[in-house]
């Protein structure tokens, strides 16, 4: 099994299976680009150790998945936020790292990792009031109280049922 | 700072695309997901708005009565929560109009048939196709794509048919994607006298300086015959072949060249008539050279048409048209004559 190496932004090394690193659609490509096992580390400037250990940690679990199907705008996909019990476990992490790993998913590439991010943070917001919302995620209410009522007012329409 | 709020917008948007499209989410939490902060309201209102689905249900038997509208939004809606909230929902498209960037319009069948328990608030109705896009287009000034589909295949007349597409041109200039699901009356006029007709349309493009520029033209047109009443079935006489031919060679007048000036893909599928039985029958008189189409830009062409319509197609576009094709699709045609040796890239 051939390795590879990735240089973390704080330039860290670490060895990775060339399949592992290849759930990485950006490091795939990259790698066909230039053909053959390159001899030296790949810089990976977005992401740093800590978060790159994370992300790999999930690609050697999923290293067998099959493909993701095609189509990638399947309303399964879109609708369901059911997350598997793995993934469900490595993604509890303070929100920084959730955070970081999600930026990460998206810079190198990795969709499915992505997605699971995606819908850990959806699942955060779910049946929470704005207040909870904001509290969960430390974010300041930035309306003035007339642009609080002006929303009201217009999502009148879905206020009655 | 809120780690959150440092997500790009794409990255946000698809995390709230999760929460506002589950099975659970309530059409009553948009309003407390957008009352968090700036930021979320920004992507909610995109989200919300940016694709308007209009269903209109066709009210007793044919198009005369008008439509009652809905606008179906989220799984978990009743039919009866559509009707209620037709109003509303409509009103909200308006004001954040300018984050409209699809519209789909499509009928369906009358209301009555699939309303249990019976509705009985208020509808919101509209009476004439034409006079409901010209109320709306205006306030989607940055509308992309436009699909109207006519599900029942309620027949319009031909000039209902061009007043709503001059409407389209006219009022929504970035438009790039048309596509039109339509039946249109076939009348029993020879091709001069629908020309004639053609000609006298108030509705016919006047106004060429602001037009929208189209990317691809899909028009899929059901005809439909008009038999004078007093005629008993046994007695009727064919229906006029040239019929499409004459929808074909109006395509330039109906579609500014202006509007086509960039069009890359474009579909004519044009179904309802009986093939002509003779080769004279779907040649008509009266074409010069001034009524071709130019396409220029054109890639994809799909062409389904019987009557003697593709082996005519090259007398309505110009030669140039063909230059960039790389894509040709013809179904369900019996004859075909394009001059492949004038095509430089076959």
């Amino acid at each position: 099994m051939s390795q590879i190496t990735l240089l973390s932004s704080d330039n860290v090394e670490m060895k990775v299976d060339k399949e592992v690193a290849e759930r990485s659609i950006l490091i795939k490509n990259m790698l066909e680009d230039v053909g053959e096992t390159p001899d030296q580390a790949i810089p990976i400037p977005n992401v740093n150790e800590g978060v790159l250990r994370k992300v790999i940690e999930w690609c050697e679990h999923h290293r067998n998945d099959p493909p993701p199907p095609a189509d990638e705008d399947s309303d399964s996909r879109k609708k369901s936020t059911d997350i598997e019990e793995w993934d469900q476990k490595f993604m509890q992490v303070d929100q920084e790292m959730l955070f970081e790993i999600i930026l990460a998913a998206n810079y190198l590439d990795i969709k499915p990792l992505l997605d699971v991010g995606c819908k850990t943070v959806a699942n955060m917001i779910k049946g929470k009031s704005p207040e909870e919302i904001r509290k969960t995620f430390n974010i300041q209410n930035d309306f003035t109280p007339e642009e609080e009522d002006q929303i009201r007012r217009e999502n009148e329409w879905a206020e009655d049922r | 700072m809120a780690p959150i709020t440092t997500l790009p917008t794409e990255l946000l948007l698809q995390i709230l695309t999760q929460v506002l499209s589950s099975r659970s989410f309530k059409a009553r939490d948009v309003a407390r997901l957008a009352s968090v902060c700036r930021r979320f309201y920004t992507i909610v209102v995109k989200y919300l708005y940016s694709n308007c689905d209009i269903l209109l249900h066709r009210r007793g038997g044919y198009s005369d009565s008008g439509h009652v509208i809905t606008l179906p939004r989220f799984s978990n809606e009743t039919f009866n929560d559509n009707l209620a909230n037709a109003r509303r929902t409509l009103e909200a498209y308006r004001s954040h109009g300018r984050e409209v960037r699809f519209l789909s319009l499509k009928t369906t069948r009358g209301i009555s048939l699939i309303s249990t328990p019976l509705y009985t608030g208020p509808l919101k109705l509209i009476a004439s196709l034409p006079t409901f896009i010209d109320s709306l287009t205006p306030t989607f000034p940055n509308l992309v794509s436009l699909s109207l589909t006519d599900t029942l295949q309620t027949p319009l007349p031909i000039s209902t048919f061009i007043s709503i597409v001059s409407t389209i041109l006219t009022t929504s200039l970035s438009l790039k994607h048309l596509t039109l699901n339509l039946s249109t009356l076939r009348s029993q006029e020879k091709f001069t006298k629908s020309q004639y007709l053609l000609q006298s349309l108030p509705s016919a493009i006047t106004n060429t300086t602001n037009l929208a520029r189209l990317e691809s033209l899909s028009l899929d047109i059901h005809l439909i015959p008009v038999y004078p009443t007093n005629t008993p079935r046994w007695n009727r006489p064919l229906p006029d072949p040239t019929t499409p031919i004459w929808l074909l060679s109006s395509l330039p007048i109906i579609f500014p060249q202006k509007t086509l000036s960039s069009t890359k893909s474009l579909s004519f599928v044009v179904t309802g008539h009986t093939p002509p039985t003779t080769r004279q029958q779907a040649t008509i008189a009266g074409t010069s050279a001034s009524s071709k189409m130019d396409l220029p830009a054109l890639e994809n062409l799909v062409l389904s048409v019987t009557e003697g319509c593709p082996h005519l197609f090259p007398q309505y576009i110009s030669q140039m048209s063909y230059r960039s094709i790389s894509h040709l699709e013809i179904r369900d045609t019996f004859e075909i004559s394009i001059d492949i040796t004038t095509v430089e890239n076959p």
